[in-house]
């Protein structure tokens, strides 16, 4: 599971989508998700940006931030590699292309085969 | 608030100029958002680089809250550190040797909402700090020490006065009334109040006035803190001098003061904004019978316009990563810099740049 902090302000989050959605697709049929958290922005306002930006994996509205707070999420995008037993493998603060090869092949080893 | 509106108050602000604090109806409980970005580049890089960037406050507080951070630039590695007396949010950024350009933008977003103290209207809920936290709060730190002539002095000034918010009121007025703002004043001062008192030299910026304020009270055992942070906006109350005209605030800086009364929890004021005050706006060089310095001093104790964003409360800060030796910060409220094993100048930069722009926002 790849959890991806975001907010619609930043610039670094909005770049970083497209890659997101590249990599959900190149895992496709594998036990592999991406949940977008969204942070304290309002409904509509998310609507309208993916009005304009495929993402075809959920987003959950933070709407207190307290999911944020929790997962320590201070610099967007703040991104965290869950495994399969439900630990953070991975962190990042910082936009990272989740498409390029190094990255696909990070995540897809700790896909259970 | 959205850009336009944000214009228009800032226009509000602009024909209000001759009424002394402009009561503005929509500033009251309302929240107000602002986008803040600061770009810092490295002109002359030598053997890898440095920075330290202030993050707005990360506790959530009735008047801001901390809507998220981003980056973006060619640093090789960046974190954000707590530091560990107080939790000021530091971002720090690191570039390798060889990295000719380094260069990184930040931008926060928050919310904020005026602040204002009904003294006549104690709520019994709030309580007094607890017996650690009101420790912390009054004791010395390298520069504000509680000892000494600031004992003396604030044992004179508080005489007669019993409650703590007498006795903070009483420290407010002496500082209104006995410091000035000395325009020849590095940045904001860093706050040496025992060698203000020693010297009776009291002229500096809000980093000596209100860290005297600070010191004072603390001496006089009423809990007090300074709050760093950077102004974002124009005042709609009318002040010039309270607030930005354009959207670089690179150089507005402002430090802040609270102190904590049982039934009023942290009470907001700003005595080194009356003498701001007083100084500049205009006509300039106002006397403290003056209609503006008069309402400013009355809402100053108990209220803060929140055209401001708070960094942090720290002092004595180290700067973490840091590999040069110098001295800890007397407050971490500027960006910082260092590179070929020197820290370089917080103030008045020559090998690095930063400037910092805010707007108003939508979120």
């Amino acid at each position: 599971m790849l959890i991806n902090f975001w907010a619609t302000w930043c610039e670094p989050c909005r770049d970083e989508m497209p890659s997101l959605e590249r990599l959900r697709q190149s895992l496709a049929g594998r036990p592999f998700v991406i949940l977008a958290v969204n942070l304290g922005e309002p409904p509509s306002r998310i609507r309208a940006f993916l009005q304009r930006v495929t993402m075809n994996f959920p987003v959950l509205l933070d709407a207190d931030m307290a999911a944020a707070k929790a997962w320590n999420a201070r610099i967007l995008p703040a991104s965290f590699v869950v495994d399969a037993d439900g630990r953070i493998q991975y962190s990042i603060a910082g936009e990272l292309d989740w498409s390029a090869e190094p990255q696909r092949t990070l995540i897809a080893g700790l896909l259970p085969r | 608030m959205n850009r336009r509106a944000f214009l228009r108050s800032t226009g509000a602000a602009a024909a209000a100029a001759a009424l002394p604090w402009r009561a503005v109806a929509a500033s009251v409980g309302d929240w107000r958002s602002y986008e803040v970005s600061t770009r810092v580049t490295i002109l002359d890089p030598r053997g890898g680089a440095r920075a330290w960037i202030p993050l707005p406050m990360v506790d959530d507080m009735p008047w801001q809250l901390a809507l998220g951070n981003s980056w973006r630039g060619n640093a090789s590695r960046v974190q954000v550190h707590a530091d560990g007396k107080y939790g000021a949010a530091i971002l720090a950024a690191e570039w390798p040797a060889g990295e000719r350009e380094p260069v990184i933008e930040v931008t926060s977003r928050i919310r904020t909402r005026d602040r204002a103290t009904d003294f006549s209207r104690p709520d019994p809920a709030i309580m007094r700090l607890s017996a650690a936290e009101h420790a912390f709060y009054t004791s010395a730190t390298e520069l504000i020490p509680t000892d000494g002539i600031v004992k003396e002095t604030a044992q004179e000034i508080v005489r007669g006065a019993r409650s703590d918010i007498d006795k903070a009121r009483a420290i407010y007025e002496w500082v209104v009334e006995n410091t000035f703002r000395d325009p020849k004043t590095r940045g904001c001062g860093w706050g040496d109040i025992q060698s203000m008192l020693e010297t009776r030299n009291f002229g500096g910026k809000c980093g000596d006035l209100n860290a005297m304020y600070v010191g004072l009270a603390r001496a006089a055992g009423v809990p007090a803190r300074d709050v760093y942070g950077i102004r974002v906006a124009p005042s709609i109350h009318g002040y010039r001098s309270l607030g930005v005209g354009n959207a670089v605030v690179s150089k507005a800086q402002h430090c802040r003061a609270e102190f904590h009364a049982a039934g009023f929890g942290w009470v907001p004021v700003d005595p080194a904004d009356v003498r701001k005050v007083m100084l500049e706006e205009p006509p300039t060089h106002l006397k403290i019978d003056d209609a503006k310095v008069v309402a400013a001093r009355q809402r100053l104790f108990g209220g803060w316009e929140m055209n401001w964003l708070a960094y942090n409360m720290a002092h004595d800060v180290v700067l973490p990563g840091t590999t040069v030796k110098a001295p800890k910060l007397a407050y971490f409220m500027y960006v910082n810099g260092e590179t070929g094993g020197e820290r370089l100048d917080q103030l008045e930069p020559d090998s690095f740049k930063y400037e910092i722009r805010a707007t108003g926002a939508n979120t």
